[in-house]
């Protein structure tokens, strides 16, 4: 095994300059990009409705909760959609081969890639965010900006995640469509099946949940398994980063774990580490 | 440093799906020479390729680079070399200008006037038209003048000219000639032995992953002694031919095929068996020359009859 070959920023940015370019023109991420705009004004309008009882925009934090729901399902969506063919779909069409036989090394094709559908997906969640921050800013006042900037960012980290994983996938799969399918997978698998299966095995073990108490109160080792998982991780990082104690007229009763730093940590650990496996497993690749 | 080979394989391997697909397999490439790697389709020489860029890892033996292995510094070996590969695709959303200019990048070349290099190829029209709406040949000639950027010292090309109509590839070939002139290696495969003689100054035969001759075109074509086959369509009875000809001398073999006779025979017996033909009152209807391919050379080489594709 030779020595692995120093890292060229300029093949880093050349790649990831090309994989903004291709992306930020695609209809596809435009037209998601609109709709999670349209639908966070939406939700800033209506969403103080959840914890104030009243529409129009009230402020930053009671936003939140709504936007969070957003987010939740549309940013996993846009990140793998961006990424799940980076890597199979250039294989399949036969691109990758002159690519890698420019000066760029594999690490920095999958760095480029990262970094150039990533700044795709932060021009999606800035447009989404900001647009909508900033109206409530203007119209109801700034109280709150440093934790919705803090939101923000923890949406950022969000996205990226996924980024990370459609970068995996898309180096595991042989083919797109196997790219595609696992993509899918992926999504049920984090954004629905995930929760409800948490769910059944906390009434399994003989949980109650009560709608009408309108109070929320797992035991801790439900708020450790969501922590453990991304859609969960960033929502409780919404909460806690705005102090928040109720979500859709529920009363959240958090355990002093669930913490801004721990869920951005568990966000952070599910962008690195897809990214390194894809790393590795695209290294030694026979194309 | 020169005195190294421009690019050299030694006791190459590699086995897929337990298929040998490249078998123990050397060849050297001099500096500034043109070398035809020549061998039907699934001989191993886009496998050999794709060894020689990186882009798959061999169970053994090594490759040299101007007597460097890529593995310890792809950035600046990597910058030195064209590569053309044998089925070439781009990015259908990025304009063919754009598209050399995103290699360029890589390359460190960006100051190089890329539009000379569409020019070269006879795209200047289509500069800031998108990939994506351009016919298959408009694509590899793209494909060449991508391998012009960086000036390279090597060209490692697969298959450069299959699928051209002959406009096309007359432009490929020259592109090609130009840039060995200019000091340029060329390294290029093909299964077509014309294609070999005319461009290559050596050349490898491959077969099942094996390097089975390596010499100068001239040589090679004096030690296999190639000949070409005459087809005549003839009026009369094919048996009166045959004996006609048969004695003809340069003549090898007349064989009947359909209505057709066919004569191998030396390139300068073909001359007096027309005109015996003609002496013995056979008028010929129709006929052409068939130039010797790959096939021929199997036999030679091998002994073996064997069909390639």
């Amino acid at each position: 095994m030779s020595p692995a070959p120093r890292l060229a920023r300029r093949s880093v940015w050349a790649v990831a300059k090309k994989e903004f370019m291709d992306n930020v023109r695609s209809r596809w991420i435009v037209g998601l990009s609109g709709l999670f705009l349209a639908l966070t004004l939406v939700v800033s309008y209506f969403g103080a409705a959840q914890t104030q009882g009243r529409t129009g925009f009230t402020g930053l934090g009671d936003t939140v909760a709504g936007m969070v729901s957003i987010a939740a399902i549309l940013v996993p969506i846009l990140g793998l959609m961006l990424g799940y063919a980076a890597i199979v779909g250039e294989r399949e069409q036969g691109s990758l081969l002159l690519l890698l036989a420019m000066p760029v090394t594999r690490l920095e094709v999958v760095l480029g890639k990262f970094l150039g559908l990533g700044s795709v997906l932060v021009v999606a969640v800035l447009a989404g965010l900001g647009v909508s921050g900033g109206i409530i800013a203007v119209l109801a006042g700034a109280e709150g900006l440093g934790a919705y900037l803090a939101f923000v960012g923890g949406t950022i980290v969000f996205a990226l995640a996924f980024v990370g994983l459609a970068l995996l996938l898309s180096t595991v799969a042989k083919r797109r469509s196997t790219a595609i399918g696992l993509a899918v997978l992926t999504w049920f698998l984090v954004a629905v099946i995930f929760d409800t299966v948490l769910f059944g095995l906390f009434i399994a073990t003989g949980g109650t949940f009560d709608f009408l108490a309108g109070t929320v109160d797992f035991p801790w080792w439900v708020y450790a398994f969501q922590i453990a998982i991304p859609p969960d991780a960033f929502g409780y990082f919404a909460l806690t980063v705005f102090g928040l104690e109720r979500t859709f007229g529920f009363r959240v009763i958090l355990p002093g774990f669930v913490s801004p730093g721990i869920t951005l940590l568990s966000l952070t650990v599910w962008t690195v580490v897809p990214l390194l496996a894809a790393i590795w497993r695209f290294r030694r690749q026979d194309l | 440093m020169s005195a190294d080979p421009a690019l050299s394989v030694d006791h190459l391997a590699k086995t897929f799906d337990g298929l040998r697909a490249v078998d123990d397999l050397c060849l050297s490439v001099r500096r500034g020479e043109i070398y035809g790697f020549l061998g039907p389709n699934g001989a191993g020489k886009t496998t050999t390729i794709k060894i020689i860029l990186g882009l798959m890892f061999q169970d053994a033996g090594a490759v040299r680079i101007g007597g460097r292995d890529l593995a310890k510094d792809p950035h600046e070996i990597k910058r030195r070399i064209g590569f053309l590969p044998e089925h070439i695709a781009f990015y259908n959303n990025l304009t063919a200008l754009e598209t050399l200019q995103f290699y360029a990048e890589l390359k460190g070349a960006v100051d190089e006037p890329l539009l000379d290099h569409l020019e070269a190829v006879g795209l200047r029209p289509f500069a800031d038209e998108k990939v994506g709406t351009f016919s298959k040949g408009m694509v590899q000639l793209l494909g060449i003048a991508q391998t012009l950027i960086g000036d390279p010292e090597l060209l490692i090309l697969d298959e450069p000219t299959t699928g051209l109509d002959p406009n096309w590839a007359r432009t490929v070939k020259d592109r090609i000639q130009a840039a060995n002139e200019r000091g340029a290696t060329v390294f290029f495969s093909s299964h077509i032995l014309g294609q070999v003689q005319e461009l290559a100054d050596r050349v490898g035969i491959v077969d099942r992953g094996k390097l089975i001759a390596e010499d100068t075109v001239e040589n090679l074509g004096r030690r296999l002694d190639l000949k070409p086959r005459l087809r005549l369509t003839v009026e009369e009875s094919l048996g009166a031919a045959t004996r006609a000809v048969s004695n003809v001398e340069g003549v090898v073999s007349v064989e009947s095929s359909g209505a057709e006779l066919v004569v191998l025979c030396d390139r300068a017996a073909k001359a007096r068996v027309l005109g015996r033909l003609e002496a013995m009152g056979i008028s010929v209807r129709d006929f052409r020359t068939e130039e010797p391919g790959l096939e021929e050379v199997f036999i030679k080489l091998t002994g073996a009859r064997r069909s390639v594709r």
